[in-house]
């Protein structure tokens, strides 16, 4: 499996066999991250380092749960350097965020 | 034991909230989206034991912390390592736990958890309130998060229950001790305390001003129970 592809690992772990558990984390998921998404982008469009910072701060959970390890590395150092007024981790980023909406979309995953 | 979640992060809630299914000790009795919610929560509730993100907007999990009346147990659940470095200042801060949580990182801290409110309550049934004379004065050893304080018992104005604990209000400071008033009035002079109401004890030489049914001692208003007021005003006239 690739590093930084979202997955299910991580939630399956959780849920021992609850799917309940699994449907609900993904529902909230698929609720959330389109909202935060298009927030992130327009605070960055109108340079509020700060705010976008903050929503970084958000779309970092969604790694975490998604268990792209890199990616929620990454963000940390993102909402650092915005917070910095940087945008040094911008593109990069961006890489990660396409990842998950991909796997939002298709509601496909790889698991092991 | 009661808990609740305290993150702005809907994610970690649900995930908090269903880790807690594997432990039938823990009874998750609310999920809140910031800190003060959290504050507010707890002016009308007790509980036992708090999950606390450290990194929320405009009130953060520090801040709480330090806002917190009571030394309810907390583990901290939050995505910066750097926040470790304050929250271990703190006693009743048990774990500090980083997101993605691990399971059983989460588990452990569970049970440090379990084990203190046991250790607590131990420590209570051997009697964590002890009186000693000393050159004519008379203290109180407390038991508050492991650390005995002592206390001069002239010193304690009021005493009130709050639920497993009590509060000891004296002229300097507040104390927080797991214990109950029936416990703690075994221990003090009858002739300088009584217990007036059943969640107040009170230092007779503190009184400011008696109302019909209440007391004023500094700026606090205590209620008298209809059945001790006859008591009171008799110990009172020999005073």
């Amino acid at each position: 499996m690739m590093i930084g592809v979202p997955n299910l690992i991580y939630i399956r772990e959780l849920s021992d066999g609850d799917e309940t558990f699994v449907n609900e984390i993904l529902q909230v998921i698929h609720d959330e991250f389109p909202k935060e998404l298009v927030e992130y982008k327009s605070a960055l469009n109108n340079q509020k380092f700060s705010e976008a910072a903050k929503l970084v701060h958000k779309l970092k959970h969604k790694f975490g749960v998604l268990n792209v390890k890199a990616g929620y590395q990454l963000a940390i150092e993102h909402e650092k350097a915005l917070k910095n007024k940087s945008l040094i981790h911008v593109n990069e980023f961006e890489k990660y965020i396409s990842s998950i909406e991909h796997f939002l979309m298709s509601n496909q995953s790889q698991e092991i | 034991m009661k808990c609740i979640i305290i993150d702005d992060e809907t994610t970690a809630r649900v995930i908090v909230k269903k880790l807690c299914t594997n432990h039938p000790e823990l009874d998750v009795v609310a999920s809140l989206e910031s800190a003060i919610e959290g504050i507010k929560y707890l002016n009308q509730h007790e509980v036992d034991l708090i999950f606390l993100d450290m990194q929320m907007p405009n009130f953060n999990g520090m801040d709480f912390v330090q806002t917190l009346k009571f030394q309810t147990p907390i583990i901290c659940i939050t995505g910066d390592p750097n926040f470790a470095v304050d929250a271990f200042e703190y006693d009743n801060i048990l774990a500090y736990i980083l997101k993605p949580i691990d399971p059983k990182k989460f588990n452990a801290a569970i049970q440090k958890a379990i084990s203190k409110k046991e250790s607590n309550k131990e420590s209570n049934v051997q009697a964590d309130v002890e009186k000693e004379e000393l050159s004519g004065n008379k203290f109180l050893y407390v038991n508050v998060d492991r650390r005995l304080i002592k206390i001069e018992m002239s010193s304690i104005d009021i005493i009130e229950a709050k639920g497993d604990y009590i509060l000891i209000k004296t002229s300097s400071k507040n104390h927080t001790v797991h214990s109950t008033l029936r416990k703690i009035e075994e221990k003090l002079p009858g002739h300088l305390f009584l217990k007036v109401h059943r969640s107040f004890i009170i230092n007779l030489q503190s009184i400011i001003d008696i109302e019909d049914n209440s007391v004023l001692i500094n700026r606090d208003v205590i209620p008298i129970s209809r059945s001790k007021k006859p008591e009171l005003m008799e110990r009172l006239n020999l005073l």
